[in-house]
């Protein structure tokens, strides 16, 4: 059997303008463990090949999405199916480690003392399980520089709010059934808010416009109210984005 | 060089081919909803395609021209007059200082293009001058365009001086194969095969309408319910325009420009390049029919289009 066409089994068409390939698929062609290839990894590595067209290269949970104009569409397949049985995958530790100070204070966390009831637990011991682990960004998404975030301590899964908040600040920190994240902009929400950080999570005006990208790894640190205070109006670019109703008034 | 807005419409933003390469990051691509009108305009006034002009949507603004400049609209089919007297459309017209600009309603279409020679000049944001809506970001002020608003005018190049406007014009006619009402192409997804066999055949023998919540993010569709697969267990996952997706409820959406760069509900198919011009002029209320389509059996239909625009721009 011709080898190309066996790795051609986990590319997938999105529409004439876009290739999916499934990441636990392949992981089982190259003979690897299940949820080996992060596809964050598989992603940037990609994006590396620099193959003409390519326009974007978006990591999901299973899946990357290669995205390019039409007429470029068999080039881009054919770059993918001659790369894939030789893709050199290592497991490179990117962007170290990201502290992302978060004031878990009541002020900042509304929803914290309802998710320390569900569970039994008090606040404290929400805070410290929430800030233990070390989480890995999966991807962006949702909104520019939304993380999805891998690594929740199942004791913390809550459900999302039965009705969606209207506005959530900018920065906070919540819990969304057995996920957890940071809304980068104020935004319609419904998951639970434990806290604050003040953080700019996306910046258009930077460059680049992320504080996140899909493969880093993040850990949550405790701060005080003042801290935050302090951060907020001290720290370079650590203003929240301001909210829509900020900006009209600023028009 | 300038033009001032004295009426804004409906909705009217500033677009160009949209914000690529951060769709990782979780930016929306944006840009013009019919990238095929939007291309024609500049190509017409001589500008290259990834200036940024006015989409118009639905009911156009009222603008005047702030020094004389060419112009062309493009678009849904609508009457368009130049202080009070009517303007081709599809062509490359000069007009003078202080002209007002008006557009009737859209008819064929709801969406239309206003390029300017030169391009609208606003801010590049993150490698586009597209307005994503819902953060605010890009375009003029990352809004919706308001009476008031004045937008410069970029530097025409040499490219398209001495060259007659009047030679630079694009028969109706040669529209029709890309605008001409008829069931949209869609190629199937992954997750097709796991729809429920009725699901399946609704899709090509149902008839659709874009519910009139349709906006640039997307169109809800109404007609009859699909059942969604019964165990749908994927994460979420990239869309790209013209991914169709099914809601627990039954309900269909097309992703649109200003589309998130993610979803996770179960997706039917893409809808084909080919067909996105025709796509983005389906108004709220216009029906929608779909019909299956390979991955490469679209591409005459766009080397046809890539083809004509190639032509188009090079009288300039």
């Amino acid at each position: 059997m011709n080898m190309t066409n066996v790795f051609a089994s986990c590319v997938y068409w999105l529409g004439d303008s876009a290739l999916q390939v499934d990441a636990r698929q392949l992981e089982s062609l190259l003979g690897k463990k299940a949820g080996e290839i992060a596809p964050g990894l598989l992603a940037s590595a990609i994006a590396q090949q620099g193959w003409a067209g390519v326009v974007d290269v978006v990591p999901a949970y299973d899946m990357v999405t290669i995205h390019f104009p039409p007429g470029a569409a068999s080039a881009v397949r054919t770059a993918v199916e001659a790369w894939l049985p030789q893709a050199e995958l290592r497991s490179i530790q990117f962007c170290n480690q990201i502290d992302i100070p978060v004031c878990y204070e009541e002020q900042l966390a509304p929803d914290l003392k309802e998710v320390a009831r569900v569970h039994g637990l008090s606040c404290e011991e929400v805070v410290a399980l929430h800030s233990a682990p070390l989480y890995e960004v999966v991807m962006l998404g949702f909104m520019p520089g939304f993380p999805y975030l891998e690594g929740l301590d199942a004791r913390l899964a809550t459900p999302r709010l039965a009705s969606p908040r209207l506005s959530v600040p900018a920065g906070s920190v919540g819990i969304g059934g057995n996920q957890t994240g940071i809304y980068p902009a104020a935004s319609p929400g419904g998951w639970r808010l434990i806290g604050r950080t003040p953080l700019s999570l996306f910046n258009p005006a930077m460059c680049p416009p992320c504080l996140l990208s899909p493969g880093a790894r993040i850990r949550f640190v405790p701060i005080s109210l003042d801290q935050y205070r302090d951060m907020l109006q001290t720290m370079p670019g650590a203003a929240p984005m301001p909210t829509r109703q900020e900006l009209a008034a600023l028009s | 060089m300038s033009i001032k807005v004295l009426k804004p419409g409906a909705l009217t933003t500033v677009q160009d081919l949209g914000r690529a390469g951060y769709q990782h990051l979780g930016v929306p691509v944006s840009g013009a909803m019919d990238s095929f009108a939007h291309r024609l305009a500049n190509a017409l006034v001589g500008n290259p395609e990834t200036h940024a002009t006015l989409e118009m949507t639905l009911i156009g603004p009222v603008l005047r021209a702030e020094s004389a400049m060419t112009v062309c609209v493009t678009g849904a089919e609508m009457e368009v007059f130049v202080n009070d007297r009517p303007l081709p459309r599809w062509s490359a017209q000069h007009i003078v200082k202080g002209a007002e600009l008006r557009f009737g309603a859209m008819r064929r279409g709801c969406r239309a293009y206003l390029a300017v020679a030169g391009g609208v000049d606003v801010p590049v944001v993150m490698g586009s001058r597209s307005t994503l809506l819902k953060n605010m970001l890009g375009g003029h002020r990352g809004r919706a365009l308001i009476a008031g608003d004045v937008l410069a005018v970029g530097k025409q190049d040499g490219f398209c001086a001495g060259r007659e406007p009047a030679s630079r014009q694009v028969s109706p006619h040669a529209l029709d194969m890309i605008y001409e009402e008829r069931p949209l192409r869609l190629i199937v997804s992954r997750y097709f095969d796991e729809f429920p066999a009725a699901a399946r055949e609704l899709i090509w023998r149902g008839e659709f309408r874009v519910g009139l919540d349709s906006d640039r993010m997307g169109y809800r569709l109404e007609g009859p319910a699909l059942t969604p697969p019964p165990e749908f267990s994927r994460r979420s996952e990239a869309v790209a325009f013209g991914t169709v997706q099914v809601t627990p409820q039954g309900q269909m959406i097309v992703l649109m420009a200003d589309r998130q760069t993610v979803g996770g509900y179960p997706t039917l198919g893409t809808i084909a390049s080919s067909d996105h011009a025709l796509l983005a002029q389906r108004a709220p209320g216009a029906r929608l029919r779909f019909v299956p389509c390979l991955p490469d059996e679209s591409r005459e239909a766009l080397i046809r289009m890539e083809a004509f625009i190639s032509r188009v721009a090079a009288w300039a």
